[in-house]
């Protein structure tokens, strides 16, 4: 169990996901601080980041406004949120930490007068999210735990699925993280790793939070083949 | 295996899916006598062929489904969204 902080004001919130080290607060929320790792297999705890759950008719105003499909998931570039069509009727938006009650009333606002029945939800605390990153080995960790096809053909950047992971109905988001200048770090599974043109292929997955660590120590033991790192997020993990 | 293609999420596993039953008409609940709704609850016609189903998919887009099944082979003819309520 972690320390708090000596005059730190305010509750502390926790992922359900066990810190590999000391955590670290940072506004508010428990930040594993384990070094980050640049390339090869690697999985890092995200559930900090602010999620909203919308749901509304599935071709009403609000759909058309949100203007992300079904199965689809789109990034803002200004508000650097993800909005994410995770079936018929329903999306989560995922944004920066500490920002769940600014997208609910922004949300509320949009939509609220729209006439038709809309719910927003803030479910950063009743969420678990991580991030599984790396070149194709992660099709591999993927494969050995879920029957979905994760090739290129079948679910590019920016695909939203919701589906049985390890069997647990888990939401996978394939969000690549973009290029980056090649690094000099080694590939930890002998893969290419990160750097070159086209962006790292990488997945966020979400679950309830109760089955979060289920989740990640799944991931965990499905990636150990390929040498899975586990760290704390980075700025480029969102 | 058995797989089922959900209209809204395609082709999945049937262990995604939660089954409900034979579809047939619920019987009125004012006017049900308690053999009517014994029947109702725990008769089926259980055919050797083509079977009109309930199913939900729990794991995928959470909507339940209209599914005609062939009970010998399995084979999936029709999915399609039940009816609201």
């Amino acid at each position: 169990m972690a320390e708090s902080k000596a005059g730190v004001a305010g509750p502390v919130a926790r992922s359900p996901i066990r810190p590999s080290g000391a955590p670290v607060l940072v506004d508010g929320w428990e930040h594993d601080i384990t070094p980050p790792v640049c390339a090869g297999l690697r999985l890092c705890d995200l559930s900090w980041l602010a999620k909203v759950s919308l749901r509304a008719s599935m071709d009403g105003a609000t759909a058309a406004g949100l203007a992300v499909g079904r199965g689809r998931a789109a990034r803002d570039a200004a508000t650097r949120r993800l909005v994410v069509g995770s079936g018929p009727g329903e999306w989560m938006v995922i944004g920066p930490q500490g920002q769940g009650p600014a997208i609910v009333a922004e949300l509320d606002e949009r939509f609220g007068s729209a006439g038709e029945l809309v719910s927003v939800v803030d479910l950063t605390h009743g969420r678990a999210l991580v991030r599984l990153s790396g070149a194709d080995a992660v099709v591999g960790v993927l494969s050995k735990l879920c029957a979905l096809d994760f090739s290129d053909r079948a679910a590019p950047d920016g695909t939203a699925l919701r589906s049985s992971v390890a069997s647990l109905v888990t939401d996978i988001v394939r969000d690549d993280l973009p290029a980056t200048l090649p690094t000099t770090a080694p590939a930890a599974g002998g893969g290419p790793g990160a750097g070159g043109l086209a962006g790292e292929r990488s997945y966020l997955l979400h679950c309830e939070r109760s089955s979060g660590q289920y989740l990640f120590d799944a991931l965990a033991d499905a990636g150990r083949d390929h040498a899975i790192a586990v760290y704390g997020a980075t700025e480029r993990d969102w | 295996m058995m797989r089922i293609p959900c209209p809204y999420c395609g082709p999945r596993n049937s262990s995604e899916f939660a089954y409900k039953g034979e579809s047939r008409p619920r019987p009125e609940v004012g006017s049900v006598t308690p053999a009517q709704w014994r029947a109702y609850l725990y008769d089926h016609a259980n055919p050797e062929g083509w079977v009109a189903e309930g199913w939900y998919h729990r794991a995928g887009c959470r909507r339940y489904l209209k599914v005609e099944r062939h009970t010998l082979t399995n084979e999936v003819r029709s999915v399609t969204p039940a009816a609201r309520p």
